[in-house]
């Protein structure tokens, strides 16, 4: 017997729009026949559309972690608003019968059935998957334009450090604008990204004293790039494998997207681990033109802090899924870990869920740091890095909050050591705190993101979640 | 103080990022720092790096020209990255524990259900407040994360969300929100802080009239205004709005006696009346009207029949009389809605010389309020002069316009219906015979206007959609007639006759009763003529219908005849009324009605589908 609750078809379905035209379906009766096939690993229906013949969605349960959903319908929107409506009419409970699987169905059942055996058979036989055969020639091309790409970019930095960002105009951030898309062409993302952002720095008006500011702390990270792409680069033209680098972050400044099998090969792959999410956001980085949604989760089994990430670039946004928060306990065969240094980009390819319970978060409170000297120390180290995250999180134990004079929040560890709280993020928090009752802003855990802020010299932290003994207080999202 | 020095620098790199690299060649400013650095780089090999930096920079002049800006590129980078690891996050002072105010409130919903609300709280533009009100009817601002916002919108420009955040989404919250809102409540602020008040003073009762209190003695007028209309009904501070309502500005006063009209007190009552004496009399008027004292009302009575006696002693002066007009209008507007046995006097002494002051003085408004107060309590002498003070207005405007409309109004319900039915029934014979651009036709359509408002209503109006699927709150045009039982006894029955003979078919409808089968012979034909639901007749045909009593089964046929007519296309809605009487159809017409289906479009088409799956529902139950 296939269990499903309405939680889990709300995490599959792409937007909230989709969730209620799924909801709309059942309402208006449009589902006119309902079943499951004889051995109840597939449910599967027929659901009038606005043309003569109705869609048949259906879901296979065959891997019980990861459902195939398909349907007739010409949505590009999957799983599409008939699938959801048929998985809900069956968590509702609508009378479902046995019956035949239909002979389409089933044929690509077959077909997938096929597939999986001949991987498991390659699997059993040892045969090796091929090593995917890498053109090197083109690559070498590839990194060839790369390097000419940052010369481009150290030419441009350089003309207008050199004339001075007093003397700017309109002209000039049209030439920014027009280096922004010859990066697109040299392959570097990364730099395209960078650039866009100094262009929207430099044209964004306001406070021109800050806007200094950041364009000097901009020109720094666009020389980090340039110095750490180009040696980079170079060594990579020197190695006659033209290997990826699996240490730090630098490919993915080059642009480069991460493929599982390369994180496979590279060992960056962790099994049967449990991740519990902590704080859930989703904001619009404009520099990137994308929306991004990103996670944060601890590892349940070693207390690592890790981040999803699910870029949804602008053009495609409507087609794709939109991410939410998660209150369940994830837990996934096989986790895939980016090259990083603090809360590493995560990625799984299936997952189960079960309710959070006390022990996990018992469990997850004795990862939180007790002294926020080493906290701060390892924060640092990563922030002296202009190529690594600017905003790390970690997961810390906070005695108690305190006040100063004026009023200011501080948590404060176990030794008397304060660490100033602040808005960072668009969404405020740390408002939150002072509706909380006293055991959840004594002896709990707390998640903070911290962002260095050059101009007050200060190092600020922002409060995400709180786990008091029962549970998870989530103050974003 | 060597971050100090860091900081120094960090100016002097920004200074020149903006001024161009290429002055940094001999730049003294730089010159001046370097010797520090250089002292500081013999222990620490970081600042080493950096004065060599500055040192190159400072040389840069005497090289190739690209030079200047990349090292200036160099330094900078080394700088950020020594600044990033410099960062302060402790506190300087002294720190003491810090105490909440908790409310039990929960933070479980997702970012898709938080972030529609949230951006709808902290955007500007249309379609905000449904969300807002959507929202709080799922209960969604029982998460902890809408408190600040619910807060905030007070504030927002669109009133009627922030006057739902004062009336209901912050109440909700009970007395805990209060202390939160009294740490941040400004009494100098303007309409924010002054819905705050308010909210503060309907959650904390008794505990927090004190700040009230405050408020209304040193806010700004915004706020004090609110403050003191809030002390209503407090006791111990009587003594506190009697003196606010002889303030100086005009604003506190009117607040004073907005709350003194709302306070049980004698003192009240008292201080009003003078009030309504002195120059404030046109400023307490909407107190006066909004006091329910009874001696305020007995007070003001009196003073209103002096004044209606003084009339006889100015004989006719003009211009007195029209002082005297002025103040009897302030009298009539504070006495509004009230009752006593004075007051009831009074209004038959007015009643007795309906002559005097409808037509001689023209004061319309004291005699139709008269009128009504008499409708209002059932009184023998109160009926016989009403009824005689309408003989009198129908003499005076017969051949007036006001004849078929205003008097007509005034008289149908005095009157006996026979009355009424002899006295205007000859506009509509007369009809029969003129042209249809004569007098007598203008005035005959006023007449058929007149009672067709009297009797049947049409508005939109908020309506619960059973059949749809999605969505099912609309609005939708409905179609309400006066009772039957009401028409047959405030109405003559003669009336029907003509309505016929005149075809108009709204109150032929309204109108219609069982046992004339005249009636519903004609609707019949007239739904056989016009079966077309998108149009209003075919509805009110049915309305007709009902009411004459015709037997069910030629109901459904001729309701079914019409729905099949090849005329009946493109009906988007099929309105209330006709709808309920489609459902009740029985099971039999089910084929007939879904081979009409094809003809309907939208709604129309989810109506006719409901009534077939209740059908299909009711022949399997």
């Amino acid at each position: 017997m296939i269990e499903i609750s309405e939680t889990w078809i709300d995490s599959q379905a792409p937007n909230s729009a989709a969730i209620k035209n799924g909801h709309d379906l059942i309402k208006k009766g449009k589902f006119t026949t309902l079943h499951h096939s004889e051995d109840q690993q597939v449910l599967f229906g027929t659901c009038a559309g606005s043309g003569k013949t109705p869609y048949a969605p259906s879901v296979d349960f065959v891997l019980p972690d990861k459902p195939v959903m398909r349907c007739s319908c010409p949505s590009r929107q999957i799983p599409c608003k008939h699938v959801l409506g048929l998985l809900y009419a069956y968590a509702q409970g609508k009378p479902f019968s046995a019956a035949a699987v239909p002979d389409e169905l089933a044929a690509k059942r077959e077909k997938a059935e096929k597939r999986e055996e001949k991987k498991a058979k390659d699997a059993a036989d040892g045969v090796a998957v091929k090593p995917k055969k890498v053109n090197k020639s083109a690559l070498k091309k590839k990194v060839t334009a790369q390097l000419e790409g940052l010369d481009v970019l150290e030419k441009l930095t350089h003309s207008l450090i050199r004339r001075g960002l007093g003397m700017l105009d309109t002209k000039e951030l049209k030439v920014i604008q027009d280096h922004v898309k010859q990066m697109g062409s040299f392959y570097l993302n990364g730099a395209q990204i960078q650039l866009r952002k100094l262009h929207m720095i430099l044209s964004a008006g306001g406070n021109p004293e800050l806007t200094y500011t950041y364009a000097a702390e901009q020109f720094a990270i666009i020389h980090a790039f340039i110095k750490k792409g180009r040696a980079h680069l170079n060594a990579k033209l020197q190695d006659t494998e033209l290997a990826l680098d699996y240490e730090s972050t630098i490919e993915e400044w080059l642009g480069h997207a991460w493929q599982l099998s390369e994180l496979r090969d590279a060992g960056l792959v962790s099994p049967e681990t449990e991740l519990i999410q902590l704080s859930f956001l989703s904001y619009d980085d404009s520099s990137r033109q994308e929306f991004v949604d990103c996670g944060y989760w601890i590892q349940k089994d070693s207390g690592e802090l890790h981040c999803t990430l699910q870029y949804r670039p602008y053009k495609a946004a409507k087609l794709m899924r939109e991410e939410d928060s998660c209150f369940d306990v994830v837990h996934v065969p096989a986790l895939y870990r980016y090259p990083g240094d603090m809360n590493r980009r995560v990625r799984y390819e299936s997952f189960t869920t079960r309710p959070v319970e006390e022990q996990d978060i018992a469990r997850i409170r004795q990862y939180a740091a007790h002294s926020y000297a080493e906290a701060i120390k390892k924060v640092k180290n990563q922030l002296k890095n202009p190529l690594g995250d600017p905003n790390p999180v970690m997961l810390l134990h906070v005695e108690q909050v305190v006040a100063d004079e004026e009023g200011r929040l501080f948590i404060s560890d176990s030794n008397g050591e304060t660490l100033g709280l602040q808005d960072l993020l668009d969404d405020s928090t740390v408002n939150l705190l002072k509706y909380l009752p006293d055991d959840s802003l004594k002896d709990v855990s707390m998640l903070v993101m911290f962002d260095h802020q050059t101009q007050s010299g200060q190092l600020q932290s922002q409060p995400l979640s709180i786990m008091n003994k029962q549970e998870i207080i989530r103050l974003l999202y | 103080m060597s971050h100090a020095l860091l900081m120094e620098l960090n100016e002097e790199i920004r200074r020149l990022y903006i001024a161009g690299s290429d002055l940094a060649a001999g730049d003294y400013r730089l010159k001046r720092l370097l010797p520090s650095f250089e002292q500081l780089g013999e222990r620490a090999p970081v600042f080493k790096k950096l004065a060599e930096g500055v040192h190159g920079l400072i040389e840069t002049g005497n090289s190739i020209d690209t030079d200047s800006a990349r090292q200036l590129q160099i330094v900078n980078l080394l700088l950020q990255s020594v600044l990033h690891t410099q960062g302060k996050a402790a506190a300087e002072g002294e720190t003491t524990p810090f105490i909440s105010k908790p409310l039990a409130l929960p933070t479980r919903l997702s970012y898709r259900r938080l972030s529609a609300v949230r951006t709808a709280l902290t955007t500007r533009g249309g379609g905000r407040h449904e969300v807002i009100l959507e929202a709080y009817r799922e209960g969604l601002f029982r998460d902890l994360r809408l408190l600040p916002l619910a807060v905030e919108a007070l504030n927002d420009p669109y009133v009627e969300i922030a006057e739902f955040a004062m009336t209901d989404i912050l109440p909700s919250y009970g007395p805990e929100i209060v202390p939160h809102l009294l740490e941040s409540f400004q009494p100098a602020g303007g309409k924010l802080e002054a819905r705050k008040l308010t909210v503060i003073s309907k959650s904390g009762g008794q505990d927090v009239i004190h700040v009230v209190y405050d408020a209304a003695v040193s806010g700004s007028d915004e706020i004090r205004t609110t403050a003191i209309r809030l002390l209503a009904g407090h006791q111990e501070y009587e003594q506190a709005l009697l003196d606010f309502s002889r303030d100086k500005k005009k604003g506190i006063r009117e607040a004073a006696y907005h709350a003194l009209a709302d306070s049980s007190w004698e003192s009240a009552a008292e201080r009003l009346y003078e009030a309504s004496k002195g120059k404030d009399c046109d400023l307490v008027n909407s107190s006066l009207t909004r006091c329910q004292s009874e001696l305020l009302t007995g007070w003001l009575t009196r003073d209103f029949s002096i004044i209606l006696q003084s009339l006889e002693e100015i004989e006719g002066n003009k211009q007195k009389a029209e002082e005297i007009w002025t103040r009897v209008k302030r009298y009539l507007w504070s006495l509004h809605q009230k009752e006593s046995p004075e007051l009831e006097e009074l209004y038959l002494n007015v009643l007795r010389q309906y002559k005097l002051y409808m037509y001689k003085l023209g004061w319309v408004f004291l005699a139709n309020e008269a009128m009504n107060y008499m409708k209002q309590i059932d009184s023998e002498e109160g009926r016989q002069l009403m009824k005689a003070a309408v003989e009198m207005d129908l003499k005076h405007s017969a051949g007036t316009s006001s004849y078929a409309r205003e008097i007509f109004i005034k008289a149908q319900p005095i009157l006996s219906p026979g009355r009424v039915y002899e006295e205007y029934a000859k506009i509509l014979m007369d009809r029969l015979q003129a042209s249809a651009v004569s007098r007598s036709a203008n005035y005959c359509k006023q007449l058929l206007d007149t009672i067709e408002d009297l009797v049947i209503s049409r508005r939109y109006q908020a309506y619960n959609r059973e059949w749809a699927y999605g969505k099912n709150d609309g609005y939708t045009y409905h179609v309400e007639m006066l009772p039957q039982e009401e028409i047959a006894a405030n109405w003559d029955s003669r009336w029907l006759g003509h309505f016929i003979e005149l075809d108009h078919m709204a109150l032929v409808s309204a109108f219609a009763r069982p046992g004339q089968p005249e009636a519903g012979s004609y609707l019949l034909g007239k739904l056989k003529n016009s079966p077309e639901f998108r149009n209003r007749f075919a509805n009110l045909a049915v309305i007709g219908l009902v009411r004459a009593g015709i037997p069910e089964a030629q109901l459904h046929e001729a309701l079914v005849r019409a729905m099949e007519d090849e005329r009946n296309t493109e009906c988007h809605e099929i309105e209330p009324y006709l709808f309920n009487q489609l459902c009740r159809l029985p099971a039999g017409y089910a084929e007939r009605i879904r081979s009409a289906l094809p003809k309907f479009k939208s709604n129309a088409e989810e109506q006719l589908e409901f009534i077939l799956k209740n059908m299909t529902s009711s022949i399997h139950s």
